[in-house]
């Protein structure tokens, strides 16, 4: 005798058997399964032919899990990685056609931000920790090299005016998600490029700190000998 | 019947125009783009969910749970902000391709 429940608990097993683990995806065939089935059984099959035709039209699982996969594993590692790395390649993870470079708003926001923040976070610290110690031992700027004097006056100008700058590039940006059609198209692109100069400039400028902190220091130990 | 590689163009396209009418779920959708393409456009049921999972991946559109009265659950789907702003891209290319294909028959049939 045929029993509906145990047959489907059979094809959810064949179908968990090819790797189609994720029960929110069985759930979601089974309700597909189950309305095929009894659409069957009102144009007058039994229920079993019902069943097996309902399965049929579903499709081979093995398939099915390919397609599944394709979203997820390898695929969506290289993604995160060239994303971290600031490569754009919307193409790998565009499986129809030219138009996935529209990712969510925050997912670029989110992604960028989280590229910037160590480089960032370091550069802060050296601009409250490094920087007045070095200005301390050497006159103001005034006996630092002439590449030291410039790197951090140009840093203690963003510093001294980092709110305005802030909030001119978050009201610039409101603007542009608010008034622009053509944006949402160049934003990851924008975006990426702009994080990766940033995060570029701001290892620069830690890097000189660090050479100018070295050769004070040498000098301060020149001196006390 | 429309052939492999233009039925699966066309999937998205369709999704988020169906969606836009309102929120839906999986077997509805195969069964309205059956009935509307006159039994031409045949999705292999099963296929249509991974689609829809991408798309979800990508913003374009979101899902909820509902129970019916029966007990069972079905799976409805929305169009988000970025699906709109998708269907409106994709309407735009296929309109083009349409217009391009309509002008060239249109001109030999003169």
């Amino acid at each position: 005798m045929f029993n509906l429940e145990e047959s489907i608990l059979e094809w959810r097993r064949q179908i968990m058997d090819v790797g189609l683990k994720n029960p929110n995806v069985l759930d979601e065939l089974e309700s597909h399964l189950r309305e095929e089935a009894e659409r069957q059984v009102k144009l007058g099959l039994p229920p079993q032919d019902a069943f097996e035709t309902a399965v049929q039209r579903i499709g081979e699982v093995k398939t099915l899990n390919h397609e599944f996969k394709k979203n997820t594993g390898i695929k969506r590692m290289k993604h995160s990685l060239l994303t971290l790395a600031g490569i754009p390649n919307h193409y790998l993870m565009n499986t129809s056609g030219p138009n996935s470079n529209i990712q969510p708003g925050w997912a670029t926001y989110l992604k960028a931000a989280l590229f910037v923040v160590p480089a960032f976070f370091l550069w802060g610290l050296a601009m409250v920790k490094v920087v007045p110690a070095l200005q301390s031992v050497s006159a103001g700027s005034a006996t630092l090299p002439a590449f030291s004097r410039f790197n951090i006056g140009i840093a203690e100008l963003i510093r001294d005016h980092f709110l305005y700058l802030a909030s001119g590039v978050i009201i610039a940006l409101v603007l542009l998600e608010w008034r622009s059609a053509i944006w949402r198209r160049y934003r990851r692109a924008v975006i990426g490029l702009t994080a990766f100069v940033l995060n570029f400039s701001l290892l620069v400028s830690l890097f000189l700190i660090l050479v100018t902190a070295a050769l004070v220091a040498e000098r301060i130990a020149h001196h006390v000998k | 019947v429309i052939q492999k590689e233009l039925v699966a163009a066309s999937t998205e396209p369709l999704i988020l125009s169906l969606l836009s009418k309102g929120e839906n779920y999986g077997y509805e959708l195969i069964h309205e783009v059956k009935r509307l393409s006159g039994d031409e456009l045949k999705w292999t049921d099963g296929m249509l969910y991974p689609v829809l999972h991408r798309m979800e991946a990508n913003g374009w559109i979101k899902s909820r749970w509902v129970k019916l009265e029966n007990g069972r659950k079905r799976k409805y789907y929305s169009l988000k902000k970025d699906g709109h702003h998708a269907l409106k891209e994709k309407r735009a290319q296929w309109t083009v391709i349409s217009s391009v294909l309509g002008g060239l028959w249109e001109e030999q049939n003169v």
